[in-house]
This record gives C-alpha cells, sequence and structure tokens, in this order.
C-alpha cells in the first residue's frame, strides 16, 4: 500500500519504507497530502484492488487518516469478498 | 445597470418546484422547504457582521449561505479551512461567526439543522445592492486575496449562466438532477451548482460527490437526465469507475484546460454534450466552449464587454468596480471566438487554483536557511507534467523535508512543490536571472543525482 501511494502521488523524496503505518496523512505535519491526492489514491486502489471508496460513507475519513488504517479498510474489502 | 435598490428572490421558481436532493435523508427537498430551513437557520444565527461559512455539506452549505444572506451578513468564503486560516480570517474581519456543520468550538453556530424539517416558508429576497459574499484566492506569503461578490453580480450571472446551458443542451428537458464535484464555496462550484438550481429546473445533488465510485452512483441515482458539474481531475478520475447507467446530459469541465484526448473519453464515457467553462474568481465565469463541436471556440457571455490587446483580455461588466485583465493569453477567431493561448503570467495552475511563481518563490525564499531557490512548473521546463510543482534549493542546513513542511506552512497546500531538488548554487547569470536552459540542465543533473 505504501508502494501504491508513493507511487500515484510522485512522492519522489519518501520511499515506501518510510511512511509509518500511523503517519497521519492528511496533515501538514505528517505526509501533507491533499483532496486532490485522496483522489488519486482512491484511482489507484480501485485500480489495484477493484475496491471503491465512497466519500459518503462515514467511516471513509478514518479509512483515510493513516495509511495503515487504508491499509487495513481495502483488505477488509478484499476478504469480503464471496 | 442595475437600478441600487431592486431586488430579486433568492429561488427564482415555483415553491413546490423540486430543489435539491439530500442524500442523507434520501429525500427530495422542494423550493419552499429550502426556503423553511434557510428560515429556521437565520433564526438561529448570533448577530454578525460576517460569516464565516465552513459548511462541508452541500445543502447546509447552502441553507447557511442564503440564511447569513437574509440576516444581512456577508459570507466570507475561506479556500483553505485549517486552523491557522481561519484564526487569520477572524482576526481581519473582527465581527464574525462561523458557520459550520461539524461544531468545532463553542464559539461556531452550529448548522446541524435537518433538511427539510421546518416545513415549508414563502421565498425570501435579496437586495442587488448587498454584498452577499467574499470569496478568496491563495495570495502573496499566505494572505488571501479577497473578492466581493454582491446579489446583482450572483443573480445577473446565475441568468446568464442557464440560458447559456439551455443553448448547450439543445432542447433543455423538464427537470435535471445535477451532481457536482467541486466544493460551492469556490466560484464555480457556487456559480454551477448552489445558483444554478435556484433559477433553472435542477434538483441538486447533496451528498458526499467526490471519489468517482459515489458520483456514478449520484448520477444513476436520479431518473431524471442529469449534469455533471466537474473539473479534468475528476473527470480523469472518474475515467476509471463504471459509466452512470444512464448517459448525461450535459458534463461542464472548469479550472483547467480540456485535452482533446480527455474530452473525447470523457463524452464516450457519460454521453450528452461535453461544456468547458472559463472563468476567473475574481469575476466568475466568464466563457463558455463545447471542446468537440464543430466551432470549439471560446465564447464570452454576453453579459461582458471583452476588449484584446496584445493577446491579453480585459473585461468589464456593470457588476464589476472596474475593469479585469486576465491572467491568460487569447488569440481572437475570425468568427468572433477565442481561442486559448495560455497564460499571459507567470501563474500557476494547480487543482484549479492559481498562483504566480514570484509569490511561490517569495515564500520559498522567506523559509530560513533557504539561500537561493526558485519554484517551476515541471511541464513548462520540459519535464513530463505530474500536475503538480515542483521546486530547486540553495538549503546548506535544510532537508527536502522540512522546506517542504516549512513551505506547507505559508502556501496553498496545492502549491507545495512534490519535488524538492537541493542543489549546491543555482547558475544565475550576471544579473542574476536563470536561463531556462541552465535550469533545464540543472534539474537534469539533480534528477539523475537522485536516481543513482
Amino acid at each position: 500500500m505504501a508502494h501504491l501511494i508513493v507511487d500515484a502521488l510522485n512522492l519522489e523524496d519518501v520511499s515506501a519504507d518510510e511512511i509509518d503505518p500511523d503517519t497521519i496523512m492528511f496533515d501538514d505535519d505528517g505526509l501533507g497530502l491533499d483532496s486532490i491526492d485522496a483522489l488519486e489514491i482512491a484511482v489507484a486502489i480501485a485500480e489495484q484492488f477493484d475496491v471503491h471508496l465512497s466519500a459518503e460513507d462515514e467511516a471513509t475519513r478514518d479509512v483515510f487518516a493513516t495509511l495503515g488504517s487504508l491499509t487495513a479498510h481495502v483488505m477488509q474489502e478484499v476478504d469480503a469478498r464471496p | 445597470m442595475p437600478v441600487p435598490d431592486s431586488l430579486s428572490r433568492i429561488v427564482e421558481r415555483e415553491g413546490s418546484a423540486p430543489f435539491a436532493f439530500v442524500a442523507e435523508t434520501n429525500r427530495t427537498l422542494t423550493v419552499g422547504e429550502f426556503a423553511a430551513d434557510i428560515a429556521a437557520c437565520a433564526d438561529s444565527l448570533p448577530s454578525s457582521r460576517f460569516a464565516i461559512n465552513v459548511c462541508t455539506n452541500r445543502y447546509r452549505f447552502a441553507v447557511a449561505f442564503f440564511a447569513a444572506a437574509t440576516r444581512g451578513q456577508i459570507n466570507l468564503l475561506p479556500s483553505r479551512r485549517d486552523a491557522a486560516a481561519l484564526d487569520a480570517l477572524r482576526r481581519d474581519y473582527g465581527s464574525s461567526v462561523t458557520l459550520s456543520d461539524q461544531p468545532a468550538d463553542s464559539g461556531d453556530a452550529a448548522v446541524t439543522l435537518t433538511p427539510g424539517g421546518h416545513g415549508t416558508a414563502a421565498i425570501p429576497e435579496l437586495s442587488h445592492a448587498q454584498l452577499t459574499a467574499i470569496v478568496f484566492t491563495s495570495g502573496s506569503t499566505g494572505a488571501p486575496r479577497p473578492h466581493a461578490k454582491t446579489w446583482g453580480l450572483l443573480d445577473h450571472f446565475r441568468t446568464v449562466h442557464w440560458r447559456y446551458l439551455r443553448r448547450s443542451l439543445g432542447v433543455a428537458p423538464h427537470q435535471m438532477g445535477l451532481v457536482a464535484t467541486v466544493p460551492p464555496w469556490h466560484m464555480y462550484g457556487m456559480e454551477w451548482s448552489l445558483l444554478l438550481p435556484t433559477v433553472a429546473p435542477v434538483t441538486l445533488h447533496c451528498g458526499a460527490d467526490f471519489f468517482p465510485h459515489d458520483v456514478t452512483a449520484a448520477l444513476s441515482r436520479f431518473d431524471l437526465p442529469t449534469v455533471l458539474v466537474a473539473t479534468p481531475t475528476h473527470l480523469r478520475a472518474l475515467l476509471t469507475s463504471a459509466p452512470p447507467t444512464k448517459p448525461v446530459a450535459a458534463t461542464l469541465s472548469a479550472t483547467a484546460p480540456l485535452s482533446d484526448d480527455l474530452a473525447s473519453q470523457v463524452e464516450a464515457f457519460a454521453g450528452g454534450r461535453l461544456v468547458e467553462i472559463y472563468g476567473a474568481s475574481e469575476i466568475g465565469s466568464l466563457a463558455i466552449r463545447h471542446p468537440l463541436g464543430e466551432d470549439a471556440a471560446w465564447r464570452f457571455f454576453d453579459c461582458f464587454d471583452v476588449a484584446i490587446d496584445n493577446g491579453r483580455l480585459t473585461v468589464t461588466t456593470p457588476h464589476l468596480p472596474e475593469p479585469v485583465t486576465l491572467q491568460d493569453r487569447f488569440e481572437q477567431t475570425a468568427q468572433q471566438g477565442f481561442v486559448l493561448r495560455g497564460r499571459a503570467t507567470d501563474v500557476v495552475k494547480v487543482g484549479g487554483k492559481r498562483e504566480s511563481l514570484a509569490n511561490l518563490n517569495a515564500a520559498l525564499l522567506a523559509i530560513p536557511g533557504v539561500e537561493d531557490g526558485l519554484v517551476y512548473d515541471p511541464e513548462r521546463v520540459g519535464m513530463p507534467a505530474t500536475g503538480r510543482l515542483g521546486a530547486i534549493a540553495v538549503a546548506p542546513e535544510l532537508d527536502a523535508r522540512s522546506i517542504r513542511a516549512q513551505l506547507a506552512q505559508r502556501v496553498d497546500s496545492a502549491f507545495v512543490p512534490r519535488t524538492i531538488r537541493l542543489v549546491p548554487a543555482l547558475p544565475r547569470d550576471d544579473t542574476s536571472k536563470l536561463a531556462l536552459r541552465a535550469l533545464r540542465q540543472l534539474l537534469a543533473d539533480a534528477n539523475l543525482e537522485q536516481a543513482e
């Protein structure tokens, strides 16, 4: 998941191994990502995992908080498939 | 010129007409119910000269916007909504109340009403002379630039927009559904999602319409022809999801040029007509074109007088105190249309926001420890376009990450460079200018080094 984010966003001077699962992503003190990035991440996740994030879902804000929470959510969606 | 004391209703439609579909309650509300919600919200507002409207839900934003207006309050619509930006706004504007649907502190006025929970009411009127809103664009050294909007201007523009959209549609449907991915606190979103349904037979979708899956679900939910109001960024993302179950009557795109390639893909994906809008926050939407039409040139709305001088366009309208010269370069076609020829100034555009490179460079150089440096648009120095900016800096004591963190404090997040290369010196010439060729070489070398 860290690789997907680094690739999707061209985070050149952040390597995937460096992103702590608990780093707040959308915060100037964390990775400093914004809503355009959220869109890019959602597209990358849809393409790679066929999981579609929804902002209508109250939980999405929490899901996007950290790399760890995003990964957990996507894996849960993948596992829930019949 | 509008008569100073002329009035018009907030919604120029029948009280029984459908106005908004509110996703959280799964109900379509009428114009009359919207008016009642506005009245209920207005009653709950404390007295204040300014209302900082930071509601995130589109319906509550609309209710708060007009509630403040009916109380004579001026909506302040910041583009940055972080705590520091809001504090600065409160300091600058003195008497203000913050209208929020997710109140963070006790000083905020809570806009947490139940949509449609207040019966129906008559539609209120506003004076054309009333200052309704101030929208902000990012400015130099972090201070946002205000752009005042009177009700007269908004009222005039909304009728013009609907007239042009109706023409684009050919035969306008009886009633349409509208889904917007753009926030209503930016001019484009305000005009085409919040104001259009106040004059056009349009039901506004009010949900979290952001991710591709949400947008197609919202479009498919309507049992009506639909209009999609989006940006090239959102449209590109949308192409990755399944198309809506019914074709879209019209797709609007603004904030950045739409490539011919993306235009064709979007039209194939959504069906219907693709309509591109050109605008500037200091005025609003200015021109329209049909990228895949026979004549794809820009047509300025007939409410503007347009003068062209050496590629620079100056627009005048009775609703603006003075003429505005646009930051893009245009060329006039034989058929009175205009073709966009790139930006005339050092302005860069990211995520629909404009900023001058001079301001960004000043912000970079203001960081303690940065001795020299500049911000660049990769596309303009012959590198692959990433949609984000890059920077090159001489800062022996700092690393890229700390420079980025410092810049994030000073400029809108959209303009914080993604790539920051540190170099020992910039190859400036005797007039301390940096030749484009020298910059390209420097970046090529720095990128090579990074890759090794």
